[in-house]
């Protein structure tokens, strides 16, 4: 693991990291996180490879049993203590050039 | 025939379809080994409830993309160009930004895009607020 990296902050990865700031104690899977972050499919488990690589991210699958569920466990992604500090001030540092949408703000920053 | 076209695009959100099964297996295949099992298992999990029509949708997004993700994987550093320039709407890849008007906490006026997120800073409307 190459920890304590930081990742480049595209765009697409700032939504990503804003899809799990929006609530860091809840856990999110793949087509989750997409759908949160406005991403097309594909496009976020890169992208969550690497932010679970320099270890902002940690995944765990879920535990269900499969027969019960009528489905394979899922991979659930949040972020880590260390991650959830290094996102946001990443996030500050990258608010001049881009931002993510409205909706993914805290609520009352809109006009 | 038409029972197997007809099973592309519509149905009842639940079971993955064979095609979609295939497919994310198949995306599979390009990864390191060490991580083959991994993602084969998180694709098919996340086809499970989605209608045919998403499936195919999802599947055909994971296949063309199982080459950023085996570099992501390889190659932590290195980031394709394409990667962010492909997520962008193609509105705003032609610069037809959807401007929406906000304030920020210092009371300055800056306007967003809803598509990609792109700030500017209005007129004598000072700073553009961080999110967090």
């Amino acid at each position: 693991m190459e920890a304590n990296r930081t990742p480049r902050m595209t765009i697409p990865t700032q939504l990503v990291l804003r899809a799990l700031l929006a609530d860091p104690s809840k856990e999110l899977y793949g087509v989750e996180v997409g759908t949160a972050a406005g991403l097309p499919s594909g496009t976020v488990h890169p992208i969550l490879a690497r932010l679970e690589t320099v270890g902002w991210l940690t995944s765990r699958w879920e535990e269900i049993d499969p027969r019960a569920e009528g489905r394979p466990a899922r991979r659930y992604y949040r972020l880590t203590p260390d991650g959830l500090e290094l996102a946001r001030a990443a996030l500050a540092r990258a608010y001049t050039a881009t931002a993510g949408p409205a909706w993914l703000r805290p609520q009352g920053e809109e006009s | 025939m038409t029972a197997l076209l007809g099973s592309l695009g519509t149905g009842q959100a639940g079971q993955p379809t064979w095609w979609a099964s295939w497919a994310v297996r198949s995306a599979s295949l390009p990864l390191p080994s060490e991580h083959r099992w991994r993602y084969r298992q998180e694709f098919l999990a996340e086809l499970h409830g989605m209608t045919p029509s998403e499936q195919l949708h999802h599947a055909t997004g994971v296949l063309s993309r199982v080459w950023t993700l085996r570099m992501a994987l390889t190659e932590p550093a290195r980031l394709t160009t394409k990667e962010a320039a492909m997520a962008k709407p193609w509105r705003c890849r032609l610069r037809l930004h959807r401007w929406q008007r906000l304030r920020n906490p210092q009371g300055g006026w800056y306007r967003e895009c809803l598509g990609c997120g792109k700030q500017r800073v209005s007129s004598g409307g000072g700073q553009v607020p961080p999110a967090y």
